[in-house]
Order: structure tokens, then C-alpha cells, then sequence
């Protein structure tokens, strides 16, 4: 069950209540003197009357002479009373009542003197409210989706607020409301580009989001921008099936370039001309890291190269000890490499690194399963010892406290 | 465990409750699992013994703004339901509650429970029950849990939903005479679901779920058996896992190309464990590194350790100072 509205009183009843506030509010009597003709008694005669008049005396600048106590029970009653009247009226994206409550959206934020104005948070949740309301199938609910992510967009409010509640759901809701590929596209990528803090749950929605719907060449460079500008490093879990296809096919775009040989670990140099507006003194140094992670993936794979010591000195691109160590804290930090540190002897011991695995990288993805299978067979190996031991020991202690 | 909705929850709506403010974030109840327990007993006994209306009272704490529940205990209360009248028992309700604040101080009434199949004006009267009047949630707004457990007259898997129940039309009325009939007795509300989730509230309480949850389902009856060779079991199930991974390994080989799916799972195989398991096999550089280990966490205790004496030492000469500061 989603929303649901109780009113324990005649339509008649709260038509006067709504009357009174709207009255009150204007200081006059004017929408209760309007009503009084069209309600005799628990009959309303002529329902569009009635309406006119409701939408007539509610514009948003009545409205916005509510506090934000009184603003959203207030719409609730209206909704209530307009439902009451004409059934269809939440159904209809071109009613008048979407563009009052629009309309009040406060285009600033209220200062912290007047703590009573009405907040872009009441309006958010009025809307929400008769998101609840419309029935799952409803066009509408398409229509609502958008205006929050507008009043979100033009009232700064935090991302976080529809980060996960929206994020999460967005494209079951959409494909309920039988929107179009098309729509649903356009809406998520909206709904991504107002998390103006590139979090890691964006980027998995993008992953999630891509592995169902194909890219063109403006959400390619959307989701390139987006994750070239994040905090997070390693970004290759984002390259599956339809991303590497796009990639492919817009492999003569500059942007695409960087974006490959830069998930691919190797040494990008962003220059501030080419970067575009993209913060290129980040994805430099997160191409560093990058880099260094592929250097340590590469050789603890080789059979020349001790698996998981390394010395100072065999590490490239790095200009002195100090330089090195700040890096492989920052790799560390960003959860690309794992492993310690001996200042004293000048070496590194690698317990983990994260690989590049690209879709559409078929030969090098092989030898990774490859390898896999044999890191899992020689670990099934030693568990088999560990289980004996442990049982024969457990044998031990038993039968030595008989 | 959250549960899958259809509805959105953004911000919590403005609700008729004199002890919050209005909010600007989501609500969010959590409900320990020992209480859901509880309400499903009192509803599953009561719901087919007598087709009627089964309420009780959700006990718990809440937030300092008031959106997040916690429901820790419920209790029943009786209710008539007669055509459009109804009356609840409001003296055990009161006697039951001041019998549980005894024993938990810090928890208070948070709202009500019911077994409806639909939200209607009598949903509406016991809603306004309890958000009014003492002992209940009041200055707080009520929740209201919904446990859908009949449907068409059959034992169906039980549905929890929550709502909270925003305020329609004025809120609190204004100026009227004393003696007249104010606005305060409406009970118009619009129940707005909100998320909530299952807890356990402790490491004990989860074991013992777990263990219930999985001897119990789809068995008549079972023996706690007294043989916990965790260790064993432990080794015994990773080894089961790792066989059934090698199998789907050699399958997706030979099929070729790899799906979304695969290639995130050889990401996270080929990340985690080509650089591990020589550790297991190389038995000296293990202990070696477990010894390293020990000593770098050895370390970091007498840190904390000296920090913590530090800062006690300047709070008791502070504690000092003042008092010789009174003399």
C-alpha cells in the first residue's frame, strides 16, 4: 500500500476548512463568500465551479503567506478536495495544482531569521507525497520524477537526499510508468549529473545503469567526465560489455583516448588545455597510482619477478624515496593497493592489488581466469591440509583428556 | 534486512506533533527482531480466533528530531469494533506501559500496531488515539506498522509496511472560545509509508536467529545438536565453494566470451586472490609476516595506550586545579 489519504469529514466540511486557511491567510473572506453560492447544505451543484474558484484564490502567492507548518497540510487538503471532485486531477501532468506547488518552491534559500518561510525540503515532500499516490502504472509518476530532480537542481539541495531513496529505484519506477528507452535514459543521466560530488555510489549506479542500456557518444563522455572527476581511483569496474563498445566506437574522440589508456594504467599526462574544464591535476595523479598498481599487477605475475617484495629502486617514474612512499600511501589510501612498508630495509610487500579486468579484453580476461583457476586449486590444496590438521589436532586434545 | 518498496521516501512530511520541528530528511524506523516476533505471535494467535481488529502499542526509542524509530517491544491492547464505533481498552494500554517503563525508563510509546488489510477512517480514529493524549506518542508524531497477515481469508506470508501519518488541513486550531468544538479533534491524516528495516539488536540475538532461520524453515521439528566444530564446518563450506567456483571457471573458459556478470566476478577473483594464496603455502614467510603483524599491533596499543594514560592525567590535573581553585 502506498500513500494513503484519511479525512473523517464531509467534502462540504473541508471545502470550509480549506476556505478558512486560504481566507486567513489573504486576511479577507473573499474564497469563502465565492464558495458560499456554489455549497448548499452537503450538495456541491456545479464541481467545476467549485474548482475554478479553489484554483482562482490558490495561486502561489496566496500559498506563500502560509508558514511551512501550515504550506504542506494545507496542499494535502486541497489535493484531498480535488480528488474528491474531479478523480483524475493527480493523473493529469498539465493540472494547474503541479504548477502552484512549483511555483511556491522558494528560489532562495530561506535565511535563518525566517525560520517560518517555506522550505525547498516541504515542497520535495509534497511531491513525493503524490508520487505515493498515483498508481504504479501512472505516466504521471514520470512526469513528478523529473520536477524533483528540477526543484533538487534549482534549490541546491544535497544529492544525498535522492541519492539512494530515487537512485536505487529510478529505472524500476520508470519502466512501471511505461516510459520510453529513450526517457529513461535521458532522466538517469539528469538524475547522475546533480551529484556534484562524483560519489562511489554514482559510479555504481552508472555501472548498473550501463549494463543494461547502451551508451552513445554524449553519455560516453558523460560517464567519462563523471568518473574522471571522482574521487574514486580505479574506475575500470565501469568498462563492461556496453561500455566497451561505445569506447570503441568513438575511439577517435580525444577524451575517449585518455579515458582508455587511462583505465588501462598507463601514465596519462593531462595538460590543462586538454584537460576541458576536467580537473587534470587529479586525474594525474590518480593516473600515478594507476600506473604504479599495473606496474605491481604486471611483475607479481611474472615468472622473473618475486611475487609480492619489492625494492625501492626497481619502482619506475618515481623521482626520489620520499616521492614513492607518498604515492603508495595515497594508492593505499584510495584502496588500489594493499600491502607494507619497510623504511628500514627499502622494500614493499604486496599483499594486494586491484587488476584491470576490461570487457572486450578477451586474450588478457583468458589468462585471468586462467590464473585464477590455479591461485583457487592451490588454495582448495592447502585448506584440505589445514582441515586434517585441525580435525587431527582436535583428536588430539580429546583423546588426551581421556 | 531492507526491504524492497515501490513508494518513495525523501523527506519525512510534516506531521501535526507540537515536539518536532519540521524536517528536512528522510525518516527511517528499525524494528529489533525480537519484537517482530512478538507482534507476529499476538496477531497470529488473535487474527483467526476472532476476524476482528487486532491492535497493540509499539514500544521503543526515538530520535531527538524524531525520525528514526527504534521498536524494541509491542504488547497488546484489546479493541471493539462494533459498525463505525470502536472503543480500545485505554486501562490496559495505560496499565501495561507504566508496567514496562518500570523496567526500561529510557523507552517510551512510539505508535501502534494493527493487522488491516486497508488504511480507512477507523485506521484514522486509532491513529489519533495514540498520537494524543499522555502516555502515548504525544509530543511525537505516531508510526503505524501494518501487518498484512490474512489475505482473502488465507495465512499469507506477513507484509510489514510503516507509515506515519502528515497532517491534513490546519494543524492546530487557533483563537476558539473555550467550550467549542476545535479543529484538534479531526483525524484527517495522509499515511505516508516510510522505509524501515530488521534488526538484531546483538551478536547473541543474531546466532540464535540465524540458527532458528535455518533449522526451522520447511522442517517440522529439529535438535539443537551440542557439536560446534565451527572451525571445521567453516573449512569444509569455503572448500565446497571454491570446488563450485573451479567448475563455473571451467564452463565460462570454454564458453568464450564473458558476460557483465563474469567479468566482475574474475575483477574480484583476480584482485583478491592472486597475490594471496602463496602465503598459505609458504609457511615460513607466513609466520613471518604474522609475527611482523603481531608487533605492529602490539605497537599501536601502547600508542593508544600512552595517549589515553596522557589524557587522563591532564583531565585529573584539570579536575584538581578546579577544586583548589573553590579553597
Amino acid at each position: 500500500m502506498a500513500s494513503v489519504i484519511v479525512v473523517d469529514s464531509e467534502l462540504s466540511d473541508s471545502l470550509k476548512e480549506y476556505a478558512h486557511i486560504i481566507d486567513a491567510a489573504n486576511q479577507n473572506t473573499e474564497l469563502s463568500s465565492a464558495l458560499q453560492p456554489l455549497v448548499t447544505g452537503q450538495d456541491i451543484s456545479d464541481k467545476q465551479a467549485v474548482i475554478a474558484q479553489l484554483y482562482k484564490h490558490s495561486g502561489a502567492e496566496t500559498l506563500r503567506k502560509l508558514t511551512d507548518k501550515e504550506f504542506e497540510p494545507s496542499v494535502y487538503l486541497l489535493i484531498h478536495i480535488l480528488t474528491q471532485l474531479s478523480p483524475s486531477t493527480l493523473d493529469d501532468a498539465s493540472s494547474p495544482l503541479f504548477k502552484i506547488i512549483l511555483e511556491t518552491n522558494p528560489s532562495e534559500q530561506p535565511t535563518i531569521r525566517d525560520r517560518k518561510s517555506i522550505k525547498s525540503t516541504t515542497v520535495l515532500s509534497i511531491l513525493n507525497t503524490i508520487f505515493n499516490l498515483l498508481p504504479e502504472t501512472s505516466k504521471t509518476r514520470t512526469y513528478i520524477l523529473s520536477q524533483i530532480l528540477h526543484v533538487v537542481k534549482v534549490s541546491n539541495l544535497d544529492f544525498s537526499l535522492i541519492e539512494k531513496s530515487i537512485g536505487l529505484r529510478l529505472i524500476t519506477w520508470l519502466k512501471q510508468s511505461g516510459s520510453s528507452d529513450e526517457e529513461i535514459r535521458s532522466t538517469f543521466w539528469k538524475f547522475i549529473t546533480l551529484d556534484s560530488r562524483f560519489s562511489a555510489k554514482s559510479l555504481n549506479l552508472i555501472k548498473s545503469f550501463t549494463a543494461t542500456y547502451p551508451l552513445n557518444a554524449s553519455e560516453l563522455a558523460q560517464l567519462i567526465t563523471f568518473s574522471l572527476s571522482s574521487d574514486v581511483v580505479d574506475v575500470s569496474f565501469l568498462v563492461n560489455n556496453n561500455v566497451s563498445n561505445a569506447l570503441g566506437a568513438n575511439s577517435q574522440d580525444k577524451l575517449v583516448g585518455i579515458f582508455t589508456k587511462f583505465v588501462q594504467g598507463e601514465l596519462v599526462q593531462v595538460t590543462e588545455s586538454e584537460a576541458e574544464g576536467l580537473p587534470f591535476e587529479k586525474i594525474n595523479a590518480k593516473s600515478r597510482i594507476l600506473s604504479l598498481a599495473k606496474f605491481f599487477s604486471e611483475q607479481s605475475s611474472s615468472a622473473e619477478h618475486d611475487s609480492i617484495i619489492f625494492k625501492y629502486n626497481e619502482i619506475p617514474n618515481v623521482s626520489s624515496t620520499e616521492d614513492f612512499e607518498t604515492l603508495l600511501v595515497d594508492a593505499i589510501k584510495s584502496g588500489v593497493i594493499e600491502g607494507k612498508l619497510n623504511q628500514v630495509e627499502e622494500t614493499f610487500y604486496l599483499t594486494r592489488v586491484n587488476r584491470f579486468v576490461l570487457a572486450g579484453n578477451d586474450q588478457q580476461n583468458a589468462k585471468n581466469w586462467a590464473d585464477v583457476r590455479t591461485a583457487l586449486l592451490e588454495w582448495r590444496n592447502s585448506l584440505t591440509n589445514i582441515n586434517e590438521i585441525v580435525k587431527s589436532s582436535r583428536e588430539n586434545i580429546v583423546n588426551s583428556s581421556n | 534486512m531492507p526491504v524492497e518498496s515501490s513508494f518513495m521516501h525523501l523527506v519525512r512530511p510534516n506531521v501535526a506533533a507540537p515536539g518536532v520541528p519540521s524536517a528536512t530528511g528522510p525518516s527511517s524506523v528499525k524494528i529489533h527482531a525480537p519484537a517482530v516476533f512478538q507482534i507476529l505471535e499476538i496477531i497470529s494467535k488473535q487474527v483467526l480466533s476472532s476476524d476482528k481488529r487486532i491492535i497493540g502499542t509499539l514500544l521503543g526509542i526515538r530520535s531527538d528530531d524524531g525520525s528514526e524509530f527504534e521498536i524494541r517491544d509491542a504488547f497488546m491492547v484489546p479493541c471493539n469494533e462494533t459498525g463505525d464505533s470502536l472503543s480500545i481498552e485505554d486501562s490496559t494500554h495505560k496499565t501495561l506501559y507504566q508496567l514496562y517503563k518500570k523496567a526500561h525508563p529510557k523507552e517510551s510509546v512510539l505508535g501502534w500496531f494493527g493487522s488491516s488489510n486497508q488504511i480507512d477512517n477507523t485506521t484514522g480514529l486509532i491513529h489519533d488515539f495514540y498520537s494524543k493524549g499522555s502516555d502515548r506518542a504525544y509530543p511525537y508524531p505516531a508510526i503505524y506498522l501494518n501487518v498484512e497477515y490474512l489475505k482473502d481469508g488465507q495465512i499469507s506470508s506477513p507484509e510489514l509496511s510503516v507509515y506515519i501519518g502528515a497532517a491534513v488541513g490546519k494543524p492546530i486550531a487557533t483563537n476558539v472560545p473555550i467550550g467549542w468544538k476545535t479543529a484538534s479533534t479531526n483525524n484527517s491524516y495522509i499515511f505516508t509509508p516510510i522505509p524501515h528495516h530488521v534488526i538484531n539488536g546483538s551478536v547473541t540475538e543474531k546466532i540464535a536467529f540465524n540458527t532458528l532461520k535455518e533449522k526451522s524453515v520447511n522442517t517440522t521439528s529439529f535438535v539443537l545438536d551440542s557439536d560446534y566444530s565451527f572451525l571445521s564446518s567453516q573449512l569444509e563450506q569455503v572448500t565446497a565453494n571454491i570446488d563450485r567456483l573451479i567448475q563455473e571457471i571451467d564452463t565460462k573458459v570454454a564458453s568464450g566470451a564473458a558476460s557483465d556478470r563474469e567479468l566482475d566476478l574474475l575483477r574480484l577473483l583476480s584482485s583478491t586472490l592472486l597475490n594471496k594464496p602463496q602465503l598459505l603455502t609458504n609457511l615460513a614467510e607466513l609466520e613471518r609476516l604474522f609475527r611482523d603483524h603481531n608487533q605492529d599491533v602490539i605497537m599501536i596499543e601502547y600508542l593508544t595506550k600512552a595517549v589515553k594514560e596522557q589524557i587522563e592525567l591532564s583531565a585529573r590535573l584539570t579536575a584538581n586545579a578546579e577544586a583548589d581553585k573553590k579553597y
